[in-house]
């Protein structure tokens, strides 16, 4: 079960009556499901940009529409393409105003006041990643001066107008989807700043440039470097999030 | 309507959220306002890759609050532990000395440069001792200005360092480090430290010299789940008590009523939809005085537009590296490094210049957080932040010297560690530009919250009752605090007292409590 789950879990446990007491290992309950700044003027969603509707009615979400863009298909995208966006979740899917980890700590904030212990970060520094195989997912987060370089969709394909090529796991290119961040730039002082994120299938332990995949991508993009303010990529091995089957 | 005795705007670790806590726990009902996701938006900690931890702000001097006893944070997860190595120095000629939490230690490296200094050294710690807890009660928790409280930390710091108190408010930082200490090198490594700024101006008569004796006061410990782990009890404690927590809110506006304060404007992030939270009692801002004129608008005092950050502020760069940065072995043991000048005289001089809008001397006091030290990981995830400072925020090129400043500080680690760039996995550069553009309260990019300088220090701070009825103000400005949470804990105080709420059992706490629970009286 993943972290985000089990805090859900904890929080349904307490509004039947028992208790919700919660250790995390990560530095933030809800595991991927956190919104993360890296010292930056951005917000960025760790995990995957969609999640399923969380169970707070007063949390604003919303379904992006078009959510997807893949060459000439544009819409709700394929159930591959929609679980390549939500980490293999399917159902009502939703993207959270403010970022994921508003709805992260808005449950841990429900179970302290229902007087539930919540203690994060006690694990490991070292998440002792499981070794996969085959092909994962790779985001790059980006923060610019100028507009994002966003396309019509809230995730638009790059690269390919293909979804068996999009999510191949092809390095040696810049092949991937444009995903949206607007919904996390709305309260930036500087109305000139902007965000988004790149996310990439890519396979599992290849040597990949970090440096060299990155100006590959923001070359695609048409990105200026010279207005970069941020970036930062995690591969598969960072993100942990499998795409292929796991033996 | 949402109606509520105290609505505190700004959850900042110094201020707002403590205030916040404390008030709650007092019996006030509150609103704790704040626009991030989380509280304590500079000191929160995450992993720039898995493996690879890193805080916000590298320091935690948590254990001299009050608030870690009387808010029980213990209760609600937060764990510390004190280190047997604190800090080192290290020149351009190899010299070093190391801090460690046995002062036998520490006195024979310092000894290495002057047995007479290590002495010296040794002798003001002593005196120190038994006085710290009530000069920083005098000096950081009360709420200023208070002439009595700032007359008596006067008097404290006078015997611990055996000097006439008349000497003593004409001295400056580097006359006194020159009048106790006869080594060029031992005055280098004792200004490492309060060269970043922490208490005021060094060169400062007076404030210069008790600039340095109350950064030294300072006392470092380690919270082994990352320094966040302070916020989130705080958090804790905060809607354990019943507070009510508005995570991604924006304060639009400050409602004043015939001269009263009596709420607030808010809206939730991005959303133009907007609320008024109603305060029967009080409203605190954490927003800095920027922020807090322009929420005010017409009912702003015109002293409040006035009050200008410090010119110097911080750089911060962000590097994951596959091995340890190479430093010597000593040296390396300490989880911060200060990279010091290469003489006394160029110290000066640096501290001089510092005053200036010269930008060479952001690489003039460098700061190393081995955060592998405190947060082991991953061998090759090493987390390592270089601080360095103080220069002015002076203009908007940061983005434009973004990539100057990060190759210049990378060829400075190089004169330590050539094959550096061979070990890089990632790298940020944050400029004091980005940390006002993560939160305008940083005035000027200063990420203490900014808004003191030589004419605006102790007695001059930003009122905590300000001159709109009802209205309070709990930013860190002076003391320019984060983990220690003064601000907060002075601005509850001042509340809590025109609430008639201040008197109660837990509330009790003295400064460096935790240490002295902890650590016998000798080595504290």
């Amino acid at each position: 079960m993943s972290a985000y789950a089990e805090l859900v879990q904890a929080v349904e446990a307490v509004r039947r009556g028992g208790s919700g007491d919660l250790v995390a290992r990560e530095l933030r309950a809800g595991g991927r499901a956190v919104t993360e700044s890296f010292l930056s003027p951005f917000r960025f969603n760790l995990g995957p940009p969609l999640v399923r509707r969380p169970p707070l009615p007063s949390l604003h979400v919303f379904v992006p529409d078009p959510l997807v863009s893949v060459g000439e298909v544009v819409g709700p995208g394929s159930p591959r393409v929609r679980a390549f966006l939500a980490g293999g979740e399917m159902d009502d899917l939703v993207v959270v105003s403010g970022g994921n980890g508003l709805a992260s700590a808005c449950l841990v904030d429900e179970l302290v006041a229902a007087g539930a212990s919540v203690v994060e970060g006690v694990g490991p520094v070292d998440p002792q990643t499981t070794l996969y195989e085959g092909v994962g997912v790779a985001r790059l987060f980006v923060g610019v001066r100028g507009p994002a370089p966003i396309g019509e969709a809230f995730a638009t394909a790059v690269g390919t107008d293909d979804e068996e090529a999009l999510l191949a796991g092809d390095s040696s290119r810049a092949v991937g989807m444009v995903v949206s961040n607007a919904h996390l730039d709305a309260n930036l002082v500087e109305p000139a700043l902007s965000s988004f994120v790149w996310q990439a299938a890519l396979p599992f332990g290849e040597k990949i440039s970090r440096p060299d995949y990155v100006a590959l991508v923001l070359h695609a993009l048409g990105v200026d470097l010279d207005a970069v303010v941020f970036k930062l990529l995690w591969l598969p091995d960072d993100t942990g999030e499998a795409l292929t089957p796991q033996r | 309507m949402k109606e509520f005795d105290v609505v505190v705007l700004g959850a900042g670790l110094s201020g707002g959220l403590p205030a916040a806590a404390y008030l709650q726990k007092a019996g006030a009902r509150v609103a704790l306002v704040e626009q991030a996701i989380d509280a304590g938006r500079f000191y929160l900690s995450y992993d720039l890759l898995p493996g690879a931890r890193f805080d916000h702000s590298p320091v935690n001097f948590s254990g001299l609050s009050p608030a870690v006893g009387d808010l029980e944070l213990e209760k609600f997860g937060y764990e510390l532990r004190v280190p047997d190595v604190t800090i080192a120095a290290l020149d351009p000629h190899g010299a070093s000395a190391v801090f460690y939490g046995d002062p036998k230690r520490t006195h024979a490296q310092f000894a290495r440069h002057s047995q007479a200094d290590a002495d010296q050294l040794v002798a003001i710690f002593g005196r120190l001792g038994p006085l710290a807890p009530r000069l920083l009660k005098c000096a950081i928790y009360t709420p200023h200005p208070n002439r009595e409280a700032y007359e008596e930390a006067v008097d404290l710091s006078a015997a611990i360092l055996d000097v006439d108190r008349a000497t003593l408010l004409r001295t400056t930082g580097t006359e006194l480090l020159e009048s106790l200490f006869e080594s060029d090198a031992v005055r280098r490594f004792l200004t490492a430290l309060p060269a970043l700024n922490l208490f005021g101006d060094l060169l400062e008569p007076g404030q210069g010299a008790l600039t340095w004796l109350w950064s030294v006061t300072l006392r470092a410990a380690v919270a082994p789940a990352a320094n966040q782990s302070l916020v989130k009890a705080l958090e804790r404690a905060f809607v354990a008590a019943g507070g009510t927590f508005l995570r991604n809110t924006v304060a639009r506006e400050l409602v004043v009523e015939a001269g009263h304060c009596v709420g607030a404007v808010v809206s939730p992030f991005g959303s133009p939809k907007t609320e008024t939270l109603w305060a029967n009692a009080a409203v605190i801002s954490n927003l800095g005085a920027a922020q807090t004129a322009r929420l005010l608008g017409p009912h702003a005092w015109p002293q409040l537009s006035e009050w200008k950050s410090d010119n110097r502020v911080l750089t911060v760069q962000d590097l994951v590296l596959r091995r340890p940065l190479a430093l010597p072995p000593e040296v390396a043991e300490a989880p911060r490094v200060y990279l010091v000048w290469e003489t006394w005289a160029e110290c000066v001089d640096w501290l001089r210049r510092s005053r200036t809008d010269e930008l060479e001397t952001y690489f003039g006091d460098i700061e190393l957080t081995q955060f592998h030290k405190l947060y082991p990981g991953r061998p090759d995830r090493v987390a390592l932040r270089v601080r360095y400072g103080t220069g002015p925020f002076a203009d908007d090129g940061w983005d434009a010297r973004r990539g100057e400043f990060t190759a210049r500080m990378r060829a400075r680690l190089e004169q330590l560690d050539p094959d550096l760039s061979q070990v890089v996995e990632a790298e940020h550069l944050a400029t004091p530009l980005d940390f006002w553009r993560s939160n305008p309260a940083a005035t000027h990019g200063n990420p203490i919250g900014g808004d003191f300088v030589g004419g605006q220090w102790i007695e001059d701070r930003l009122p905590y009752r300000s001159p709109v009825d009802r209205l309070y103000l709990s930013n860190g400005v002076w003391p320019p605090a984060l983990s220690w949470m003064a601000a907060g804990y002075n601005a509850a105080t001042v509340v809590a007292e025109d609430l008639a709420i201040r008197e109660r059992p837990w509330w009790r706490h003295e400064p460096m409590d935790w240490f002295s629970n902890r650590i016998p009286a000798s080595v504290a």
